[in-house]
This record gives C-alpha cells, structure tokens and sequence, in this order.
C-alpha cells in the first residue's frame, strides 16, 4: 500500500511541479516588488498585494465592463497600477522621508488597508472573471495546464531580466540601489534620492499589476493580503532585496506549497486542508537557520 | 342648578380621561401624535465584504416586503420600521451594530446576519438584551450551545447534506465519494456532515481535502490531482464562490468527467458567471425556490408565496429573485406573522415565544415549523436538486 501510494505520487509530480511553476513566477513578481521598494527606501511596503488586486480589478473593468480588447484592457490595468503606486509614494511616502522608516512601514499597512477598502467599495463581489489572454489547455502525458500558463512563464522571464538590467547595468538602477545603502550620500552625489523614490514605488505598483493580471481569471478585492504574505515569504526566503532570491524563494514556495500537501494526502492519506501552513512554516524555517535567506549574502546593514 | 353642573364636569372629566387612556405611553410626558406607534426591526446585513451577494438581495427583499406591508396599512394601523445597518461581512461590526439597535433604537426583534461568523457575534447581544433574532445564515454552530433566542431560515448543512447524499447513492447510484471543501465555516460544516452521514446511506467518503477558495486555478488543479489518486466515482464539492467555480472550470480543463455535485453555496447566478461553460452538468440541492415554476403546481400555497414574492421583487429592482433574498423574505415574514398573532404591543419576550410556536408557515425556502428543540424549522424534503444545463437551473430529473 505505502509503495503504490509512492508511485502515485510520483506519478502526479510532474502536474505538482506545473502547478507550482506557475504560482511560484506569481510570487516571484510580488516578491520582486518587495525588493525593488526595499532596495531603494528600506521600507517594507505592506500594500505591495493590494497592487496585485488592482491589477486584476482593473482588468476587469477596461476589459469587461467597458469592453476594450483585451491587449489594450491589460496594459491600461497595469499603468492605473502604476499610477495608484506612484500617487501612494507621493501622498503617503514623500511626507515622511525625514521620519523613520518603522514609521513608513506602518504608512504602507495603512495603504494597504485603504487599498483593500477602495477594492470592495468599487468591485464589492466575491469575484470577477477577467478574460484570459488565450484559452484551451496544453496536455502532455500527466500533465495538463492552461494556455495562459505560458503566458504567467513567458511575461515572468521577461519581468525578471529587465528588472536585473535595470539595477545593474542603468544608471538610474545604480542610483536606486544607493539610496538604500546610504541615503546621504547618495545625495550627496547628486542622486535625487526622492525621485528614485518614487520611481521604486512605480516598477514596484507596475510588477504588482502584473503579477495581478496573471493571477487572473479570477480576480477579487481579497486576494492582496492572500498573494501579499506569499509574496513576503518568498523575498524572505531568497534573501530580502535580491532580484534571485525572489525567483529562488518564489519558486520554493511555489514548489513546496503543491508538493507538501501532495505528499500528505497522497502517500500518507491525511488531508490538513492548511495548504497556506506551509508558507509559514517555510518562513520560519528560513529565519531561524539561514535570517539573510536561502541566496542573501549577508546581515541587511541596518541598525 | 348645581346638580347639573357637577354633572358636567364629571363627563367632561370622564372624556378626558377616556383620551388620556387611549393614547400610548400616557402620562411620561411622551409628544402626542396621531398615527400609532410604529414598530422597530432592526436589520444588520453583510452589504459589503465576502458577502456582499448575499446582502444585497437580502436588503432588497426586506425592504420590499415591508414597504408593501407598510403601504396596505402595517398591522392594525402600526406600520413596522426597519433599521439596516452593514456589517461589511465583519463579526465586530455585527456586534455593535447589534448593540446600537437594541439600546439606541430598542427594537422588538433582530434579524440578521447574512453569514454564520456576523450571526454568532449578534447572538451573543441577542441573548444577553433577551430579544428574539432571525438569522439569514447556516452554519451549524450557530444553535451550539442556548439558541433559545435565535430562529433560522436558510436550510443548513444538515438538511442539504442529508440531500447530496440521497442524490448520490440513489440517483447516481455510486459509492465513492471525493470531498472538496471550503476551510471557511460554511465548507467544514458541509465536511461534518458529509463524513458523519455518509455511512447511514452506505457510501464511502474515499478522501477529503481542503482548499482556500483565494487559490488560484492551479492550487485547485493540485486538490483535484490528490484526490483523483483515490479514484472516486463522483466529486462533492462544499463552498462558496469563487472557489467551486475554479474548480468546476479545472475539472473540465482536465477532462476530468466524474459528476460534480456542489452545495447549496452555489444557489446564485455568480457560479453560472464564474465557472461559464464548466458550470453545466453540475447539480447541487436548493429550496424549491429556484426553479419553483417547474416543480410546484400552480395554485398551491407555496407556489402562489414564491410568486407573488417573485413577481413584487421583479417589478421592483428588474432582477430575478435568489436564495439569499429569499432568506430575508423568510426572516420578515416570520418576525411579521408572529407580531400578527401576538398582537402589535408584544414585548420581546413574547414575541420570542410567538415566533417558537410557528408551524407550517410558508416560506420561499419550504414550509417552516419551529418547536423548542428545533429552531432550524426546515427538513431536508424542502430541498431539491437542481441541475445546471445551458447556464440555466433546472430541476433535476434522470
């Protein structure tokens, strides 16, 4: 019995590890936003979700309820994402660049929780069934998965490689990347520490929007705090502020959030149905033996 | 002279009194007005939040069904006033609207809420002011522990429980059943029943597993994979929007061609919209409500109830009635009847009572009869299965 259990599950592997890619390159966008927002402010930003439900949301709205084509509905979903980011560091952010960064953190869990309000209050149902950018299935022997999986594959890729050339080959990257180690002097050398500021909070809003977008079809007002903690965890896991410590923890996640439970009810018969225990128990697991995460380099130098 | 005068002013003063007498709360210096008291409800509803499709139409319905009682005269010259307060789908803000209408507004009955969590958090005001409540919500636990003040209208898990596995053993006529339920309230109390049952009608619960209904499409194409490991005949799945529909639209992606039968979760026109194409050949159990022009014969008391409340609600809003707002059509009408027979000056304690003694009371949901050991009121043969086919219901037949 416990053997066939294990050819069973061997079996459904390959679908667990599909299933896995494709939420793991979700928590990879977010997690990247996470950083992108980290790298260059040291904040925490808390509503980072909350720009993936917009995304989503909007979505629907250009897509479905003012009936755009679906091209134009994504790309004005994603920039009204960017412009809610950028309008966030401007009303929220920019005001308290002299107060501490603790004091911003809880600036961004009250954007979060206003994000979320303003989601229910304009799209109150449960759900809203955005198009996908194309239907049907590709099966493989074992396999199956949708056509937009190639999609959530193809735009992560893209989303990863251009934020990497952004940090380390343009100059307003590098700039981003030294307002985070020492914010005075970066002034000092003639970078405008608030605009790459605000210019963090808009690639920031920009992936969060995609990330929203190809967590569709399914879109709501709740999922910001669902994709939100995953999102966290990932860029924990990898390593806060580093562009492949997102991909790495994403993709743990991602992995291990399919394969665990798999395990669990296929070869040992126990369904927990706490599927998201898993994210926390990785969380932990990750700060109590490895804290700069799986591929961080060292202790963040904050005091 | 003096004889006739003194007799003046006795009837002067008989007449006085007699108005002094007749008018309410005589003598506490309250203001005088001509029309009669009006008697509060209060209403607290979840229009916004997870369940907001639930409150709205429920609003609706109550507000409907009071306007029309109200504008043919109330009962005996009282015209009943609700006071509806938004929980946002949030237990806290159900418990201080709950306390807001029986202090501030000291209302005769509750009614309320749209979900079991907000329902929970407003009996505890119920019960402790000793005012009777009418919940809109089904989760099992509500009636844990004194429920000597709280009534229900929807059926609950029990009831369509009970229903999904008549419907598999004798229609389906198979064994093996896969268990999808929502870790939410409503998905684990559908769980207990199921589990707990399934043996009494000699089937066999293979697998269980949970699922969060935010889990995107690929989370559920994992918790089909499990349990088709197990290798069921028919996959029962217990939750509400959107997570049922994900699933539905996975099962169909997959090729995965087991019977789907859902739970009353899914009694709304936002599985339809969800799940699209997938949402055909589901079946799930329902009042008799849905499709009631099908399987009630014209003419019969509860035919001529849905539909005079199908029609009123059509006329008013331009939208089709739902279960939801049928619920809160059944709140209503229950809290309106027993104030019918218990007269208008009731206090709530006697109301509370009047409301226990409600037997074979037409509802949209079915017929209801509550007794002091059972304040759920409906049995499992108010329910119906309902089949999905051409993204409409129909009433479900082999």
């Amino acid at each position: 019995m416990p053997l066939g259990s294990i050819v069973d599950f061997l079996g459904n592997c390959p679908q667990y590890i599909a299933n896995g890619l494709a939420n793991g390159c979700i928590y990879i966008l977010v997690a990247m936003g996470f950083n992108i927002i980290f790298n260059s402010t040291g904040i925490i930003n808390f509503a980072q979700g909350e720009f993936c439900m917009f995304g989503g949301l909007f979505a629907f709205t250009f897509g479905v309820t003012l009936g755009l084509p679906l091209p134009v509905a994504i790309i004005l979903a994603i920039l009204a994402t960017a412009i809610i980011g950028a309008l966030m560091e401007r009303l929220m952010i920019y005001p308290l660049r002299n107060a501490s960064v603790i004091t911003a953190i809880i600036a961004t869990v009250g954007a979060s929780i206003l994000f979320k309000a303003l989601g229910r209050m304009f799209w109150p149902k449960e759900a809203y069934k955005v198009p996908e950018f194309s239907t049907g299935n590709i099966t493989i022997p074992g396999v199956t998965v949708s056509r937009q999986f190639l999609w959530v594959l193809g735009l992560t890729v893209v989303s990863v490689l251009l934020v990497y050339l952004f940090f380390n080959r343009t100059r307003a990257g590098r700039a981003m990347r030294a307002c985070s180690i020492n914010r005075q002097a970066a002034s000092l050398v003639g970078i405008n520490v608030s605009r790459m500021s605000l210019y963090s909070f808009l690639l920031a809003a920009t992936l969060g929007g995609i990330a929203g977008l190809i967590n569709a079809p399914y879109a709501s007002y709740s999922i910001g705090l669902f994709l939100g903690i995953k999102g966290f965890t990932a860029a924990v896991v990898g390593g806060l502020g580093n562009t492949f410590g997102a991909v790495t923890g994403g993709l743990v996640l991602g992995l291990l959030e399919e394969l665990i439970p798999g395990f669990l009810t296929v070869v040992l018969g126990v369904s927990t149905g706490y599927k998201d225990a898993v994210a926390a128990l990785l969380l932990v697991t990750v700060l109590l033996l490895r804290p700069q995460g799986l591929i961080g380099k060292g202790v963040v130098e904050k005091v | 002279m003096r004889g006739k005068r003194t007799l003046l002013i006795i009837a002067v003063a008989a007449f006085v009194f007699s108005a002094l007498l007749a008018l309410p709360g005589c003598g506490d210096g309250e203001t005088e007005t001509d029309s009669k008291e009006p008697i509060k409800v209060g209403v607290v509803l979840s229009e916004s939040g997870a369940n907001e499709p639930l409150g709205k139409p429920e609003r609706n319905s109550i507000e409907l069904y009071v306007d029309r009682l109200n504008d043919a005269g109330g009962i005996d010259g009282h015209m009943i006033e609700v006071i509806i307060k938004d929980d946002q789908s949030d237990a806290n803000k159900a418990q201080q609207a709950a306390v807001e209408l029986l202090q501030q507004e000291e209302v005769v009955a509750l009614i309320g809420s749209s979900g079991t969590g907000t329902t929970i958090a407003m009996k505890q005001e119920a019960t402790k002011a000793r005012v009777p409540m009418v919940t809109m919500a089904a989760g099992a636990n509500i009636m844990d522990g004194d429920f000597t003040w709280i009534f229900r209208t929807p059926p609950t898990a029990t009831e369509a429980g009970k229903k999904v596995l008549e419907y598999v053993s004798e229609e389906l006529g198979v064994k093996r059943i896969a268990l999808l339920y929502d870790t939410n309230a409503f998905g684990t109390d559908g769980k207990a029943v199921v589990e707990s049952e399934a043996a009494d009608y000699g089937l066999d619960v293979v697998v269980s597993e949970g699922y969060v209904t935010d889990e995107s499409e690929e989370g559920m194409d994992t918790h089909l994979t499990n349990i088709m490991t197990a290798d069921p005949e028919v996959v029962v799945v217990w939750g509400t929007n959107p997570g049922p529909a994900k699933i539905a639209k996975r099962m169909r992606d997959k090729g995965i061609d087991l019977p789907y039968v859902g739970s009353h979760g899914i009694a709304n026109q936002a599985f339809i919209e969800l799940a699209g194409d997938a949402a055909n050949g589901v079946v799930f159990p329902a009042g008799k409500m849905l499709i009631f022009e099908l399987i009630l014969e014209p003419g019969s008391e509860e035919y001529e109830f849905i539909k005079d409340y199908s029609d009123a609600y059509f006329e008013e809003y331009g939208e089709h009635i739902d279960t939801f707002g049928g619920h809160g059509w059944d709140a209503i009408t229950i809290i309106v009847e027993a104030l019918k027979r218990a007269g208008t000056d009731v206090t709530p304690e006697e109301l509370r009572d009047e409301i226990e003694a409600t037997e074979g009371l037409v509802g949209t949901a079915g017929i209801f009869t509550y007794s002091p050991t059972d304040h759920n009121g409906l049995s499992p043969d108010d329910l119906t299965m309902v089949e999905i086919v051409d993204s409409k219901w129909e009433h479900y037949s082999k």
